[in-house]
């Protein structure tokens, strides 16, 4: 495992996507909290209506209760440079046809898939590790109580996200290796992502009438594992937490692999 | 006991039994059987198209098969075979923006071997100076290099060249022929597709020429008992020596070339014995060139018999 996980990450850390895309992830991380802050404070200190600060200060951003889930559905949006880094990884192996001289080399297929697999288990951990860090220092240091353990309270979105992160990589490694073209991957999940999904959702739902469908879509049923925290503070009813986003991440992991498996193993390389 | 059908398992290395792979339209290889022993420089000879690269890809397990199948070393085809081998397909494939020696130092990462091994394959192919230049600034020439270079890593047991002075000046092919040479003489297993016969003349103990698929025909190169001798000749008095050279023992046939004829005699007949009788006939040469009994001729007959 140590070896192809030290392949996979050789080939990443010579390549300039690589740090720039983790780099840009990184700064991404580190500036929600401290943009959230400071629009807080201004927010506060201006003459706002009445009604804006009331707003204002009850949607309690960094609230020990709600800070994980407000911090991890934030950091949702930073998944897509994640998504490009795994993407271009895969990619380029087929644009500089170095897939086939790996293989040809001695790498099984297997092997190959499973160094891509092993980088984006370390991937989701590490990100997860550094918004875990980020989440604690964030909770010492804005949030209102500030003690240790409140802080760590609802430290059960961390487990969540990372299972987001996961199945959305290796959903985006799926595409990347069905595509081999780095460009026209990317433009798909793009175009996956805000138009082909959400109109399947829509007619689905509105059209369709079958509303629990949507939550088995590969992005929405995975989106539902962090659902949108700041409706409760407006109509103060959030829909309930079930496990069903777990099992469907569970079961899109295994497909995934599955599939990626399958293509790559009947592939003329 | 027939000792000579008798072939040690040992020294084989590489037997493949019925390969085939069919794409839509067309058979690309077709029942493809073939047995390479060890120490030997095999030629896969055969025009663009014939399906020396997709055997090539098959027996290096990147083209999956349609049937059949191959067996490396007695062993089997996994990638712990693989292993032992060094092989280049369709030209040099690397990480664009890694130089040389990281593009190394991740094939022997693959390989498991050591690292020392890359700089001891730079300085054979004559790189070492540039091992730290990215591999997107090098030449053509350059590139084929860094690709036997990673080929030789880890010192394998048999090295497979795909086409390795394609696309190269007259210097580079120079380069890698003597390279392949060279490398030939330390004993070990080379096999080389090629569709140039004089590459294949030059460097290679057998061959194996391939045509649509199938394999034509299977032999040594120094075998030439099948083929006729090919003369090229010409004279100040070209009506006299047509005359004079048809009653020589042994001709076949002749043609009109451009200023020359070609005149084709069987195998028995020696060229000297030629020269001499046209000699005795006052016949006086201008010009006198043996072009048969190379390979290019014997392959062009064995297409020839084979449409």
């Amino acid at each position: 495992m140590f070896r192809l996980l030290n392949i996979e990450f050789y080939k990443l850390r010579n390549s300039k996507y690589f740090w720039i895309l983790l780099i840009l992830f990184v700064l991404f991380l580190l500036s929600v909290p401290v943009f959230v802050n400071l629009f807080i404070g201004t927010v506060r200190k201006s003459q706002v209506t009445e009604q804006g600060r009331t707003i204002v200060n009850y949607v309690s951003f960094f609230y020990t209760k709600d800070l994980w889930h407000n911090l991890t559905y934030i950091y949702k949006l930073g998944t897509v440079l994640l998504a490009f880094i795994t993407m271009i990884s895969i990619t380029n192996e087929y644009s500089y046809k170095t897939v086939k001289q790996n293989v040809i080399d001695g790498l099984s297929r297997k092997e190959f898939l499973l160094s891509k697999i092993y980088m984006i288990v370390f991937l989701s951990l590490f990100v997860t590790l550094l918004v875990g860090i980020i989440g604690i220092a964030t909770g010492l240091l804005y949030s209102e109580s500030g003690s240790f353990l409140e802080v760590v309270s609802n430290i059960k979105y961390l487990g969540y996200y990372f299972l987001y992160i996961f199945t959305f990589l290796l959903f985006s490694l799926f595409i990347g290796n069905l595509i081999k073209k780095s460009g026209i991957a990317i433009a798909f999940m793009i175009f996956y992502l805000i138009m082909i999904e959400p109109i399947i959702v829509a007619i689905t739902t509105y059209w369709m009438e079958i509303e629990w469908l949507s939550s088995f879509y590969p992005v929405n049923g995975i989106n539902n594992l962090i659902v949108n925290p700041f409706a409760r503070y407006f109509f103060k009813d959030l829909n309930r937490f079930t496990v069903t986003p777990i099992f469907v991440s569970i079961f899109y992991i295994i497909l995934y692999i599955y599939l990626t498996y399958k293509v790559l193993k009947n592939r003329d390389l | 006991m027939n000792f000579k059908g008798f072939v040690n398992m040992n020294e084989i290395v590489l037997q493949t039994n019925k390969l085939t792979k069919q794409y839509k339209n067309i058979k690309a290889v077709d029942n493809l059987s073939f047995t390479i022993k060890k120490g030997v420089v095999f030629g896969l000879l055969g025009p663009n198209g014939s399906g020396k690269t997709t055997t090539l890809g098959i027996i290096l397990s990147v083209i999956n098969q349609t049937s059949g199948d191959f067996i490396w070393f007695g062993k089997g085809n996994s990638n712990i075979q693989r292993k032992r081998i060094g092989a280049i397909l369709e030209g040099p494939h690397f990480y664009e923006n890694f130089t040389a020696y990281k593009n190394l130092k991740l094939v022997s990462m693959i390989k498991g071997s050591d690292e020392s091994d890359i700089e001891r394959v730079l300085k054979e192919v004559n790189l070492f100076h540039r091992k730290d230049d990215k591999f997107k600034t090098y030449s053509l020439g350059m590139k084929q290099r860094l690709a036997i270079a990673s080929a030789l890593l880890t010192n394998p047991d048999v090295l497979i060249l795909d086409e390795p002075t394609n696309g190269l000046d007259p210097q580079g092919i120079a380069d890698i022929r003597e390279l392949i040479i060279n490398i030939a003489s330390t004993g070990k297993t080379i096999i080389l597709a090629s569709h140039l016969l004089d590459e294949v003349e030059k460097v290679c103990d057998e061959y194996l020429v391939l045509k649509e698929g199938n394999a034509v025909y299977q032999g040594m190169v120094e075998e030439k008992s099948s083929s006729n001798l090919i003369i090229e000749l010409s004279s100040l008095n070209m009506e006299l020596l047509e005359s004079v050279i048809k009653n020589i023992s042994g001709f076949i046939s002749l043609k009109h070339n451009k200023n020359t004829l070609e005149v084709k005699f069987s195998n028995e007949t020696d060229f000297k014995y030629i020269a001499q009788f046209l000699f005795e006939n006052k016949v006086v040469i201008t010009h006198f060139l043996v072009i048969k009994n190379n390979l290019e001729a014997q392959f062009l007959e064995i297409l020839e018999k084979n449409v």
